[in-house]
């Protein structure tokens, strides 16, 4: 009973942050209140990824093994985005002037 | 006459033999024994099978390259005839002959090796077959395409691959080959890792676990890292090319997307190629010096770094490439360091064999062989690794040479070696010894006959069928090396026939080896083990009586037909693009009979294969085991979950990347573009919230055993589920409808793309709740008994999340 209770506050808060979050994003980027629009973002959408990660898919209560999953696959990610833009950012043949 | 023969001995080797049957029952017992096993032994002997058919075609293809490059102004294949089989023979060696190869070993060997019963999921160990063998088949149809087969190189460089310079459809077919492949891949990463992680035997600790399942968790990890990369590449360069798309045709950096998206994939690549023959030399090299392998515990970690780091280094394949010169150099430097652990794990292996006594046999003699190559593979690739160096020789027979000295020298004989060293264990019959070391011989000289030429033509370039009169001579030499290596495959291929028959039997451990798979018969029994294998603290293997619980008998009803079926759908799916009257049109994708056909093939053997789970026919139970650290505590079906979620996350990564790739290009993005109705997206947004919100809520009352708040939750989130892509599509047919299509541009294409692959995602994910729903009909869940539904709720959490990223690219940027 008590466990059930816990779990649904829990989902619950959840859903309600995301939902919020959701909103927040929209509001706060058509008034164009924030200053890094694409920072703000990346913000608020990781935040809801974590929270989605952690509450919903139980991460918190996973060995730790599994928790480091996560971590792997985003430090690849970041590699090959970071390198793939930079390197663009930077190469000259493709873009014209 | 012969071909009954043929067959019937065929019958016999296999263990079907009944004499009092007829002719044609044999046959039937003999296809339906094949088409539905799920025993990771006949798997991996269909799997070895397999591959080395897939070797001859490959290596057919290569003579034919040696035989034009024989001497300058040959005919045999000349322009695009030549670069088709390049092409062709670089894809079949490396995607369809090593790794494939090497996992049939490993299906057969690496449940014994750690005193398991069968891989994790015996029936999605068949899919992966299935899905390999129709892969390669669809590779091997693409050469009858009118129009040819791919010839843009095995890297398949943009924008060679655009339907300017690749006509035709064999492109097309080669491209749905390797994404089958890579499925088929990255379930066998979820399988294997799943095994070595949660079904060793107790008291098989990583520490004891042998050098070749090492080395085989290794690359699965790889794999399951870069698999899904290419999945998205292919998939990318499948819509260009098909449904109009510009993803790698567009002149701003389309082809350096492709490179990056290639290559990121492609390092890891060779280490997976790899990784598997190194475990098996090491396991070798122990068995025939009599000793423990030295410093095991240092390669092992060296091989983790190596792992890690592979996926830093890719941009050595775009040295002369635009590249930001800091990049360059940093990632020449990763490419410097990566070869440490390898130099240790060479030098760990020569030390083995310092004060061993050395047992030449022709296992032992590839695996020395093999060494020796890797000592000058190696080496050279160490050049490559320098900026100015890689520009001078990008292109030239020096990199061929390179990774020919790899792929073949070192891999190639590796692979050798493990087949010669696990065929009495397989079969229960020792190969001819001589005829096994005459191979060598000849295999090992002419190699360097074949290869070592290509180091002196460092100044040729490579993938041309002609070339000027001074590079006669190496390129004869070359030639002849290769006419010899080629040959000298019959001999295995006559040694082992042979033996398979006519053999002296093998005993348990010829090779009075230390690993768990000589302490059971050769041919293992289906069940493998008499009893259940334990390893005790001070190292000896104890069988205990197996009573209860995992019994072998689990297999016999194993059984199945479904995945053979879904294969088979693909088949006819990928033969259909091409060879089938079209029913219509879309884009310049031909929707035809055979393709339709093959699509209903694949769902009903799907629906079939969820059927059947819906009546818990094929349930295992969680083998016991004391150590599985680091899933402890996660079941095994949670576990593979897990490693399929990453590798999901894998390919929506690519895809995201490639949003962030053409959005930097700002001049890409179409000026003046409004993003799409916000308030779609908020409604969406909240409605895939709330459905997964509510699939959860059910997964509590499960727990609490409330079957009607269960049911009402997961209906409520089936319906949201449903509602979330009705939405899309109104909201797709009337952006359609204002005129914004897949012509419109990247961004439109971007759109439909991601939405679109996730919108399938959410269709996966109707369909899985629809299926818990029915299992809680028939009354398949109480409060103790609800597997399952937490990982379709893992699932679903994933599609979530990757719907928040989705949602601001999309609706707010
Ligand atoms: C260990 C197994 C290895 C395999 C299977 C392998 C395989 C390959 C392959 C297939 C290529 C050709 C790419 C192309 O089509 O252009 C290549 C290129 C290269 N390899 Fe390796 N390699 C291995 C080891 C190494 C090592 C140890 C190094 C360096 C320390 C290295 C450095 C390079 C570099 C820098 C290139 C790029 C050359 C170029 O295309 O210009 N490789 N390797
Ligand atoms: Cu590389």
């Amino acid at each position: 009973m008590e466990r059930f209770r816990a779990s649904l506050t829990i989902y619950t808060a959840t859903w309600l942050i995301l939902v919020g979050g959701a909103v927040l994003e929209a509001v706060f980027i058509l008034n164009r209140i924030a200053r890094w629009p694409e920072l703000f973002v990346l913000g608020v959408s990781g935040f809801q990824a974590s929270l989605i990660l952690l509450f919903y898919m139980h991460l918190r209560d996973e060995p730790t093994s599994v928790k480091a999953m996560p971590v792997v696959t985003l430090l690849l990610l970041i590699a090959l985005l970071a390198s793939a833009i930079t390197s663009v950012l930077a190469c000259t043949p493709y873009i014209p002037g | 006459m012969l071909i009954e023969v043929a067959l019937k001995g065929g019958l016999r080797a296999w263990g079907v033999v009944d004499v009092s049957e007829g002719y044609l029952n044999q046959v039937s017992r003999f296809l339906w024994r094949w088409l539905t096993t799920t025993n990771h032994k006949d798997i991996g002997l269909l799997y070895i099978v397999t591959s080395i058919y897939f070797f001859l075609v490959a290596g057919a293809l290569g003579m034919l390259v040696r035989a034009q490059l024989s001497k300058p102004g040959n005919t045999i294949l000349v322009g695009n005839e030549y670069n088709e089989a390049v092409t062709m023979h670089g894809l079949f060696m490396l995607l369809w002959f090593v790794s494939p190869l090497a996992f049939g070993l490993a299906n057969y060997i690496v449940p014994l090796q750690i005193g398991a019963r069968d891989l994790a999921f015996p029936r999605l160990n068949a899919l992966s077959y299935w899905l390999y063998l129709v892969s390669g088949l669809i590779a091997l149809v693409s050469f009858f395409a009118p129009g040819g087969t791919a010839s843009a190189g095995w890297t398949l460089y943009a924008p060679l691959t655009s339907d300017i310079y690749s006509l035709g459809k064999g492109l097309d077919l080669v491209g749905l080959a390797v994404i089958l492949f890579s499925a088929s891949v990255t379930l066998g990463t979820i399988n294997f890792l799943v095994t070595i992680v949660k079904m060793r035997a107790p008291g098989m600790t990583w520490a004891r676990l042998p050098m070749f399942s090492w080395t085989i968790v290794f690359t699965v990890l790889l794999m399951l890292w870069a698999f899904p990369t290419l999945i998205a590449a292919t998939f990318l360069l499948f819509l260009d090319r098909n449904f109009g798309t510009r993803f790698y045709e567009s002149p701003l950096g389309g082809s350096y997307l492709w490179g990056h998206l290639f290559w990121f994939f492609g390092h890891p690549e060779v280490y997976i190629l790899l990784f598997p023959a190194l475990g098996m030399i090491a396991d070798i090299v122990s068995t025939f010096s009599r000793r423990q392998l030295f410093a095991k515990h240092i390669i092992v970690l060296g091989l983790s770094l190596g792992t890690a780091l592979s996926f830093l280094v890719w941009v050595h394949h775009m040295f002369i490439t635009g590249i930001a010169l800091e990049i360059r150099k940093i990632q020449s430097f990763t490419t410097a360091i990566i070869s440490v652990p390898f130099e240790m794990t060479v030098i760990a292996m020569i030390l083995t064999l310092w004060r061993g006594r050395i047992w030449y046999t022709t296992p032992m003699l590839f695996a020395l062989g093999s060494i020796f190559n890797f000592i000058i593979g190696g080496a050279t690739g160490v050049f490559l690794s320098s900026v100015p160096l890689d520009i001078a020789f990008r292109g030239t027979y020096w990199v061929v040479g390179h990774f020919h000295y790899i792929v073949a020298g070192v891999i190639t004989f590796g692979l050798m070696a493990g087949l010669y060293y696990w065929f009495p264990k397989i079969t229960g019959r020792m190969y001819n010894e001589r005829l096994g070391k005459i191979h060598f011989a000849i295999a090992f000289t002419s190699i360097h006959l074949l290869y070592l030429p290509w180091f002196l033509l460092m100044d040729m370039p490579r993938r041309i069928y002609d070339y000027a009169p001074e590079w006669a001579t190496f390129n004869l030499v070359s030639t002849v090396g290769a006419l010899i290596f080629g040959a000298s495959f019959l001999l295995p291929l006559i040694n082992f026939t042979y033996s398979l028959w006519r053999g002296p039997r093998a005993s348990d451990n010829p090779w009075n080896a230390y690993t768990l798979e000589w302490l059971t018969t050769s041919p293992p029994p289906r069940h493998n083990f008499e009893g259940e294998p334990m390893i005790t603290s001070d190292g000896r293997v104890v069988f205990i009586a197996a009573n209860g619980g995992y019994s072998h008998h689990v297999h016999v009803e194993h059984q199945t037909l479904t995945p053979f079926g879904i294969g088979l759908g693909a088949l006819l799916f990928g033969l259909g693009l091409v060879y089938s009257p079209t029913l219509s049109t879309i884009f310049n994708l031909n929707v035809t009979l055979l393709s339709v056909v093959g699509v209903i093939v694949m769902v009903v053997s799907l629906l079939k294969w969820a059927w059947n789970d819906l009546l818990d026919k094929f349930t295992i139970p969680e083998p016991k085991v004391l150590e599985d650290w680091p899933l402890s505590g996660v079941d095994k079906v949670r576990s593979g979950v897990w490693v399929f979620l990453v590798g999901d996350i894998f390919l929506f990564g690519t895809l995201i990347g490639t949003w962030l790739f053409v959005r930097t290009r700002s001049l890409a993005w179409e000026p003046g573009y409004l993003s799409h109705d916000i308030t779609i997206g908020l409604v969406n947004t909240f409605i895939l919230f709330t459905a997964t919100y509510f699939y959860l809520l059910g997964y509590l009352f499960i727990r609490r055993g409330s079957i009607a708040g269960f049911m009402l939750s997961m209906v409520m989130a089936l319906a949201l589920l449903v509602s979330f892509l009705l939405v899309k599509v109104v909201e797709w047919s009337h952006l359609v409808s204002v005129g914004y299509t897949l012509a419109t541009g990247l961004q439109a294409q971007l759109y439909y793309t991601l939405t679109g692959l996730h919108g399938l995602h959410v269709l996966f994910g109707a369909l899985a709740t629809a299926y818990v729903i029915a299992k809680a009909l028939r009354g398949g869940y109480t409060r103790e008994e609800h597997k399952g539904v937490v990982e379709i709720g893992l699932y679903l959490g994933m599609v979530e999340m990757i719907w928040v990223f989705l949602f601001p690219m999309f609706y707010l940027l």
